[in-house]
């Protein structure tokens, strides 16, 4: 999903990026740019996804007791690694499509 | 004009863009030198090769064969991660269909192509720059909340942002009615010559020859100098007066780019003709 928004994004700016290029930014900056998008969107999702399981947490398991919910430090820190992971993962095919991105097409019209 | 050292030089530039049979030169063999303080047009038909002398000239493009040298650095011979660092401090490029950034005002728009955008210099340079250039109200405005000139001025002004020697310009009138145009003309001028910058500006727009230190037509890949031309009443664009389409009225010639250029004119010519006397 992060993988799918950054890659929306990251087209329908295209044009955008051209601009950029064109008057003098880097690759590598446009990457660092993806990139942060990218671990930002990551970190939201994080955040809101914890939160949503600490609060809903407890009413599900009143619901069904069966159902057991332990959230355990190890655990977040666990989840916050791989959403890292994901966040690199994500930024990782909006980045070649940057780096496809021709300055020269901004004079075009 | 020839003061001081050229500050855009190319040397027996050529772009060729496909190969064997099916090869085009966009460029063959162009010398060109541009001096701080001048205006230079280059004009020409379409396909004449001018948006890729101006690219090749911003180094967004290499030659396939040539020199080309920026304020002193020869930018053939850098390699391709050097070139983006040639473009932001040397060159300021103006587009035809201004190219800001949407989702940033006017004076956030300039400041973002500074080295150090974030620092109280950079925010009192953009802010002086939009100032010259009359938009001190327009400083935190969207692009979509000023006019076409507005737009263009705040492109101007982050032209200049990076204090670059080089100023190349695509069509900077195209997008704009006549006073608009003739604005934008000028203040490339009063660039040149207050500022001393060099300008580059390539543009099918007739009038913009009347702020040109020196006007080149450029076709099939060269400059051509011995070519005369003359404004299309119809589309406003120059046309090489020798094998032009051409009609007679009221003890005029007009000259025309194209048959519909030309037919347009005949079905109307007093509208057309009102329109340049504008």
């Amino acid at each position: 999903m992060a993988g799918l928004t950054i890659y929306t994004a990251t087209v329908e700016k295209a044009r955008e990026y051209g601009i950029l290029k064109a008057v003098g930014f880097t690759n590598r900056y446009l990457y660092r740019v993806v990139l942060e998008q990218s671990l930002v969107t990551g970190l939201i999702g994080f955040v809101v996804g914890m939160g949503l399981t600490l609060v809903a947490g407890p009413f599900a398991q009143n619901l069904v007791p069966q159902f057991v919910i332990l959230v355990r430090w190890q655990d977040l820190l666990a989840v916050f690694g791989v959403t890292l992971l994901m966040a690199l993962f994500a930024a990782y095919i909006p980045v070649r499509r940057l780096a496809q991105i021709d300055p020269v097409a901004v004079f075009k019209g | 004009m020839s003061e001081g050292n050229a500050v855009l030089r190319m040397d027996a530039v050529t772009k060729v863009y496909g190969s064997g049979e099916a090869a085009v030169f966009a460029l063959d063999k162009v010398d060109f030198e541009a001096y701080p303080g001048e205006v230079v047009v280059v004009m020409g038909p379409s396909g004449a090769g001018k948006t890729t002398f101006l690219t090749i000239a911003g180094a967004l493009l290499r030659p396939t064969e040539g020199r080309v040298e920026i304020a002193g650095t020869e930018i053939t011979s850098l390699k391709e991660n050097r070139l983006p660092f040639v473009r932001r401090e040397r060159v300021g490029f103006i587009f035809q269909n201004f190219n800001l950034l949407e989702a940033l005002t006017g004076l956030e728009n300039v400041r973002l192509v500074m080295m150090d955008p974030d620092s109280r210099g950079s925010v009192n340079r953009a802010r002086e720059l939009l100032e010259m250039f009359g938009l001190g109200h327009r400083l935190n405005s969207l692009p979509k909340n000023l006019s076409g000139g507005e737009k263009q001025r705040v492109g101007i002004a982050r032209a200049l942002a990076n204090n670059p020697d080089l100023i190349l310009a695509d069509e900077p009138t195209a997008n704009l009615d006549s006073k608009r145009g003739q604005e934008v003309m000028q203040l490339l001028r009063q660039i040149a010559l207050e500022l001393h910058r060099t300008v580059v500006i390539v543009s099918h727009d007739h009038r913009i020859r009347e702020v040109a230190h020196r006007v080149l037509w450029l076709e099939d890949g060269r400059f051509r100098a011995d070519v005369i031309t003359e404004r299309d009443p119809v589309c406003g664009r120059p046309v090489e007066v020798e094998g032009a389409r051409t009609v007679e009225y009221e003890g005029s010639t007009y000259y025309f780019c194209a048959d519909q250029c030309l037919k347009l004119f005949e079905a109307t010519p007093r509208r057309f003709l009102e329109a340049v006397e504008e």
